[in-house]
Parts: structure tokens; sequence; C-alpha cells
């Protein structure tokens, strides 16, 4: 039999402390990297993407090499007078990619159709293909974003809820509270990378606090168990601690598989200029993150509730 | 095998049988080449309705999101401007010719439009974005429709003689008339049999020549022989629709019709298909050119009952403004009899003849309509008037060979994902694993099967979401093995240690999945496009996996441990 943990016993509780303070410095990397404003051009906050700010990405296939012409093209695209477009190469080397991007200009629709036909002029002896063509109004990107904020809140409003009625409110706290730190990691990842916030990530958040909770879920279920075979003289803290070292195994294994998974994703999209890498990248760190907050945010913070105000019912 | 056992088998090899059959229309149809994904479509076109769709970000297309412009709007104005622009929008994307097009209401303001396989996005967005044309032409008697036929066959016929002076009144002989009906009808099934695919056109007249027009109409040689008699109106069988259009575009056609003195005529397409005799027609209208009047002269139009009260139908009531009044009582006086067709952007919407001069801008159409045709000719006739411009708010298109690329390395990343996670459990689990593996199996073949049965759109977060499902669908095996792990630890025999895995982890895996269900139905409703089919294959995977994880590997371990010699298993 295979076993990698043959009945562990971490004192995962005694040592919150330390998690505690290292989870401060994740938490305050996030917040300086977003009030800092480390990158030029970014200012204060995030690298918000077109869906939320309005704009236009252009992603073109050209026959020929072009690495050497982004100046270039950057003065083409800019002397249209939509604004100062960023202009990339995406892809491997021999994929002759490039991605034109303009942010909260006025008019992203007329964009594209002058940008490709200057273009088509310039370098009429190095056709393209249009592979990708994202344009958002700043209407349409100003309620993406509200829309983005609700659903991440609403997600954490109806799991405190959930849990809160499954098990107690002191465990419906926890567990929200992990999931803030879970979401928040993903962000300061993305943040100091100076990588792009888009819809898909969004999405990513939404995916990264109904996972999460699970491992948060199976620890409490175990918790309520061992409460229940009360005969024992250990102390709350103790029982919590036996329930995460029981769980560990599985916590481990099935956060292995989920990441074996995202990572097979990420992967294959590296460098597609795809946003689905984006997407499984924050998976990635949202999920190593939810195992981390499980064992050593969630759980100490039921056994310090029950310090203060006791817990009677689970 | 014990009778609940036996029975919770059926069930699933049931399952399994219903799964391949709903799963494999689809694969046989994606792994198909385009060309004959056509042909299969066109035989038999219930295809569509039985396979997954492919999201837009997977085979290539263009989503619009169009907004109504309310500003100029009266409050009494807005009422129903969206679904004037939706009759607009829905009758311009027809012209296109894609193959699947969706248009969709919005909220209140808007529409988003969806063309998946679209080539020319440019010209897509300039048809879909212009404004809305609406008109009054006369139409043309049978006698110059039939010298039109007849100067477009001599000029195919490469005899280019300008028809001798006829005066433009009108000759009409009702035999002559009948004739053409019968020539023309005559020749429509033999034409029909030998036409080749038609690719969609837009208007009948104008536009450039096409270098594919002269492949169209290789072997042809009468122009009559495409038409039809339909009603008392000239129409076509949709094979010939795009040859029609062919032949309406040749230079040398145009010519010939100028020069027999009819140049001040055009043809155009009716928008509703007519039976006749079990087949669709779409009617060809030989108009008058210039339009009586534009489009703005109608105050309102609705749909109303018909107030003779006679046929129990609708009618459309029109109203015009002072200006329109004027103009509509000209027109209509001296052309009591004619019809006067209702054109919106180069479409024929109806043609009702004109009964009696109408003086005062208070108009009927009938026609024992039913209410629906009534409220759409209605909407037609009120788009004209749409003060609203449309305004372009989103944008996303995909090129058909990113999607490509996307289809290719999302199905290795979900066999990658799979296979690693599968040999994984079989490493770690063993003989469990193995039967964890094929709840796995299941698993990604039912939630393609419901896909498929519920028609639902995969796209490629929607592969993302399949691969990552497997990795938390296998969670709840996992939390099983772990707890008989547990279990057989203390002592108990392997039985009771089954049976203690699954009644025990059963709330853990409960309470995991529906939270998790709740987030993925937030992503639902947030989600737009690409985003609402990674929530879909979410939701549809954790369902699933109640079936495949708890149940499907229950059986499995019932059936193993029903064989006596069994007392151990590996975990």
């Amino acid at each position: 039999m295979v076993e990698w943990f043959k009945n562990p016993n971490y004192n995962f509780i005694g040592n919150r402390n330390k998690a505690f303070v290292f989870s401060a410095i994740l938490m305050l990397i996030t917040i300086a990297s977003m009030v800092v404003p480390i990158y030029p051009g970014r200012g204060v906050g995030l690298n918000l993407a077109i869906d939320f700010t309005g704009g236009t990405v252009v992603q073109l296939k050209f026959a020929n090499p072009v690495a050497g012409e982004l100046g270039k093209i950057r003065q083409i695209a800019g002397g249209l007078g939509y604004g100062k477009p960023e202009v990339k190469t995406i892809g491997l080397e021999g994929d002759n990619e490039v991605q034109i991007l303009i942010k909260r200009q006025k008019d992203p629709m007329v964009f594209v159709d002058g940008v490709k036909a200057a273009l088509q002029r310039d370098y009429a002896e190095n056709p393209f293909e249009t592979r990708r063509v994202e344009s958002v109004g700043p209407k349409v990107g100003s309620e993406l974003g509200r829309a983005a904020f609700i659903s991440v809140v609403l997600s954490l409003l109806v799991i405190i809820v959930y849990v809160g009625a499954r098990f107690s409110f002191p465990f419906g706290l926890a567990g929200v509270i992990a999931l803030a730190h879970d979401v928040m990691v993903p962000i300061g990842l993305f943040s100091v990378l100076n990588m792009e916030i888009t819809l898909p990530f969004i999405a990513a958040l939404l995916t990264i606090a109904g996972y999460s909770i699970n491992d948060t879920i199976v620890i409490f279920d175990r918790i309520r168990e061992n409460m229940g075979e009360s005969i024992s003289r250990a102390s709350f803290a103790d029982k919590v601690n036996t329930a995460v070292n029981q769980t560990l195994s599985r916590t481990v294994i099935t956060s292995s598989t989920s990441l074996l998974c995202v990572l097979a994703v990420a992967v294959l999209f590296f460098g597609s200029g795809d946003v689905v890498f984006d997407f499984s990248l924050a998976l990635f760190a949202g999920f190593i993150s939810g195992v981390y907050s499980t064992v050593f945010i969630a759980s100490p913070i039921v056994v310090l509730w029950n310090n203060r105000w006791p817990i009677k019912r689970i | 095998m014990n009778r609940k056992t036996v029975i919770r088998l059926l069930i699933i090899l049931t399952a399994i049988v219903a799964g391949v059959v709903f799963v494999y229309p689809s694969v046989s149809y994606y792994t198909m080449p385009m060309e004959q994904r056509v042909t299969a479509v066109k035989k038999t076109p219930a295809i569509l309705k039985q396979i997954f769709n492919l999201g837009l970000d997977l085979q290539g297309g263009m989503r619009l999101v169009l907004e109504v412009d309310r500003s100029n709007l009266k409050a009494d104005e807005g009422k129903d401007v969206l679904d004037r622009a939706y009759t607009v929008i829905a009758n311009r994307i027809d012209a296109l010719g894609v193959a699947e097009p969706s248009i969709q209401k919005q909220g209140a303001d808007r529409l988003v439009v969806e063309l998946p396989g679209l080539k020319d996005e440019a010209a897509a967005k300039a048809i879909i974005g212009r404004t809305a044309q609406l008109q009054f032409n006369l139409q043309r008697e049978v006698a110059q429709l039939e010298r039109a036929v007849r100067a477009i066959d001599k000029a195919l016929q490469g005899e280019l003689v300008a028809d001798t002076a006829v005066s433009d009144s009108a000759r009409l002989k009702e035999e002559e008339a009948q004739a053409l009906a019968e020539r023309v009808f005559g020749g429509t099934e033999k034409a029909a049999d030998t036409a080749a695919a038609a690719q969609a056109d837009t208007a009948a007249a104008g536009g450039a020549e096409d270098a594919s027009d002269g492949e169209l109409l290789k072997g042809m040689t009468s122009f009559r022989d495409l038409l039809a008699q339909v009603g008392e109106q000239v129409g076509s069988s949709p094979e010939n629709k795009a040859r029609i259009d062919a032949v309406l575009r040749r230079k040398d056609v145009r010519t010939a019709l100028e020069n027999a003195g009819l140049g001040g005529n055009v043809f155009m397409w009716g928008h509703d298909t007519m039976m006749v005799r079990g087949a669709g027609y779409q009617p060809l209208y030989y108009l008058k050119a210039k339009p009586e009047m534009a489009g703005d002269v109608i105050k309102d139009a609705r749909q109303e009952l018909d107030r003779t009260g006679l046929s129990g139908g609708y009618e459309v009531d029109l109203e015009l403004n002072r200006k329109g009044a004027r103009r509509f009582s000209t027109v209509t006086g001296a052309n009591v009899g004619r019809n006067l067709a209702i054109v919106l952007d180069s479409t024929v919407y109806s043609a009702p003849v004109i009964k009696t001069k109408i003086p005062f801008g208070q108009a009927q159409i009938t026609g024992s309509f039913t209410m629906e045709e009534a409220r759409n000719l209605a909407i037609v006739l009120r788009a004209g008037a749409l003060p609203a411009p449309l305004t372009l708010e989103e944008e996303r298109t995909i090129g058909p060979s990113l999607g490509q690329d996307s289809i290719r390395k999302g199905i290795i990343a979900a066999i990658a994902g799979l296979a690693g996670v599968m040999l994984f459990m079989a490493f770690y689990y063993r003989l469990s694993g193995l039967i964890a593996d094929i709840a796995l199996v299941l698993n990604m073949l039912f939630t393609l099967a419901i896909m498929a049965g519920i028609n639902a759109t995969l796209t490629l977060p929607g592969i993302a979401g399949l691969v990552l499902m497997l990795g938390m669908a296998v969670d709840s095996n996992v939390l099983i093995l772990e707890r008989i792990r547990e279990e057989l630890r203390v002592g108990k025999t392997v039985r009771s240690a089954v049976d203690a895995g699954y009644r025990r982890a059963f709330s853990a895996i409960f309470d995991s999945n529906i939270t998790t269900l709740l987030t993925g139905f937030i992503l639902l409703w947030f989600g737009t496009g690409p985003i609402k089919g990674f929530a879909i294959t979410l939701i549809f995977g954790i369902a699933v996996s109640f079936f495949t994880a708890i149940f499907v590997t229950r059986t499995i371990y019932d059936i193993v441990l029903n064989n006596p010699k069994v007392t151990s298993i590996s975990v």
C-alpha cells in the first residue's frame, strides 16, 4: 500500500502564529503592490484588461517574421489617433504573431478596421491573418467590472451562509476568511507580475472559492465527527488538530490531482497569449493557497473563536 | 449477486449505452472534415440538434453586442424599440449567409449577435451597423417582367439585341400571363434537380460580379427556367436563388435590361418563403427602382383584428405623418389596382394591392394575416421609423485558425489531465484506484452526453472546466478511499470498512460539492459566452460525479465483495 502519510501527527494548530505572520506578509505584499505604482503607466490599482477598462486587442499572425518591426507597427497604430498602443509579439518565435492593445480609447470599434487597413497597406509583401479581435466599449466595460465584483462578493456570501447553516456561524466565518485569503493570493501574484485582470481571471477567482471551501468543509466535517466522540478528554484545539491530521492525506492527494490537471492546461497554453493560461495560473496559485489556508487559517480561527466563545454546537 | 446489485448494474449499463448514443453524433460530426460536415447537415439537418455546439472561441466567428441608443427617444416611442431593432438586424444577418447565426435580446436595450464561421468580419460589421432603410416601391406589371425575362435570356444566349422599343404602358394580356406562369413553373423542377449547392447572397440586383459566378452558371442557358410561379408571384426554389443573383449581377444582363428600356426597374427578393405543392419558394419581385416614399413617413403601425370581422384574421393599421399622408394620397390615387411593395433593407416584406386612394394618412393592410404575421409586418413598418440608432458596444472575433489551435491544445490538455489523474489513482490506490478511474471515464462520458443532449455549447474555458472537473470529481473517491483505509486500520473487515467508508464520507462529499455547484451557478449568471461554457461543464461534471463517484464505484465494490473468497482489497 502506497501511503505518504502514516498516522500523521503534526502540530498545525500550535504553529498558527507563524502561519498568521506568513499570511499577513503575503497580504501586505498584495496590497502594497496595488497601492505603490511599481509599474510605470499602471499607477495605483491592478492591471485591468479591456474587459473592464474598455479598449481593443487585435492579434495578427504575419506570414514572415515581424519581431524587428514592433516599433514601426506601434507607430502605424499610434498614428491613427486613437491613443498609445502597446505592441508585442506573442506565442513562439516562428509564430510571427503580434498583439496590438489599446485601452481606454474613445472609439474602440473603429480602431480595429483602421489599424488593419493601415497594416495591410504598409505590409503588402507580408500578409497577415486575423487571429483575434476583442473590442469592449467603456460602458460594457464598467458594467462587467461591477458584475465581476458583485459575483465574487456574492459567492463569498453564499458560502458563508451555507457553511454557517450546515455547521455554525464561527465555521462559516472561518471558511470565508480562508477564502478571502485564497482569492487575494492570485490577485497579489497577478499584481506583482503586472499580469492582466481579465473576465476569465474573475471566473478563476470564483472557481477557487468553490474549490477551496471543499478542503475546509472536509476538515470541519471531521471536527464535527470528533466532537461527537466526546468521551475523550482532549481539548477542542487537539480535536481540531487531530481532524486536520486525519484528513491530511486526502487534502494533499486531491490537491495534487487538481493541480496536475490545472498544470496540464497551463503548460499547453503557455505563451499562446490566450487567457486560458492566465486562468489556469490563477487557479494554480489559488488551489495551493486553498490547501494552506484550510490547514493554517480556517482551522486555527475556529480554535481562536472557541477560546473566546466556547462552541457548543456544530 | 443479490437483486439490488443487479438492478444497480442494469441502471449503470443503461446509462453507459445512453451516454454513448448521445455522444456518438458529436464525435462523428466533429471528426469529419469541414466539407463532409456541410453535406451531413444538408442530408440530416436534425444532426445539429443532437450534438454539443462549439463556442465561437473554438470554431472561430464573431460576437457583437449592439445597444439601442435611446437618447433621442420620447418615452412612448421607446417601448418596442428593441423588437424593431431585432427585426432589422435579423433580416440583415439572413442576408450574410452564415450557417448558424444567433441573435438574442439581452435586457431592455441590447442585442447579442453571434456569427460562427464568419469569413469577412469587416463587411459583416458594415452591413449590421448601417441604418435601417424602409421604402415603398411600386411593383411592375407581369408584362414588364416578361420582357425583362426575355431580355435576360437573350443576353445569356449571347444575342444582345435591344428589344424593339415598346412603350412603357402596360400591355397585360390574361393569356400571356397565364402562359408565363405555366412555362415558368414547368421548367423549375428540372432546373432544381441539376442545381448545385447554392451559396446565399444579399440583394438580387446590384453588387459586383463575383469570380465564382461563372462556375455557378456553367451549363445554364435560360433564366426563365430558374423561375417558378408562386401564387400570383414569380419566385425561386432555394437551390436556384444564388444562380438568379449571379445572373442579375452580370454586366451583359444589366446592359441588356437597360437597352430594353427596363433600367429603371429592379429585382428584389421577398422575405417570407411561400409553400407551393409542399416545396418552399422565395418570391422574387420586379419593382420600380425609384421608391415612391421613404419609411420616415410612417408615424405608427400596429396589428389589429380585421375590422370587417369576416376573416377572423388580423390586419395592420398604418398611420402616416402629415407630409406622408399627402404623398401617400397622390401615390395611391395614381396607382389604384397596382401593388405597393414594403421594402426593408432591399427585402420585400409584403406587396399589398392599392384598392383605393387613401387620402388622410390612415391605411389598412389586409390579407387575413395571423396575429404573428400582422405583428411582424407592423414591426417591419415601424423599423423604418426607427429613431434610435444602434451602437456597437462589444466585439469579439476569433479567427478560424486560432480556434483550431485551441481545440487541439484543449484536447491534448484534457487527455493529459485525464491520463495523469488516472495513473496517479492507480498508483496510489491500486485496484480501488482503478475502480475510481472507471468512474472518472464515465464522468467524462456522461458530462459530454448531457451537453450533447441539451445542445449545450462547449467553449475553450469549458474544456478547461472539463479538465478541472476531473481533478475535483476524483475528490469524492479520495475521500471514500481514505476513509476505507482508516476503517481497515482499526481492524474492520473489508465489507464493513467499505460500508463505513461510504457512509461516513458522504456528508463531506455532499457539502463540498454543493458549495462548488453554488459558485458554478453564480458563474453561470455572471459570465458571458466562454465563461458560461466553463460554468456549464463544471456544473454538469459535479452533478454527474454524485452518480459516478458514489453509485457506480459502490456497485463495483458490491460485485467484487460478493465473491466470498475476497477477504481483502487493495486500497
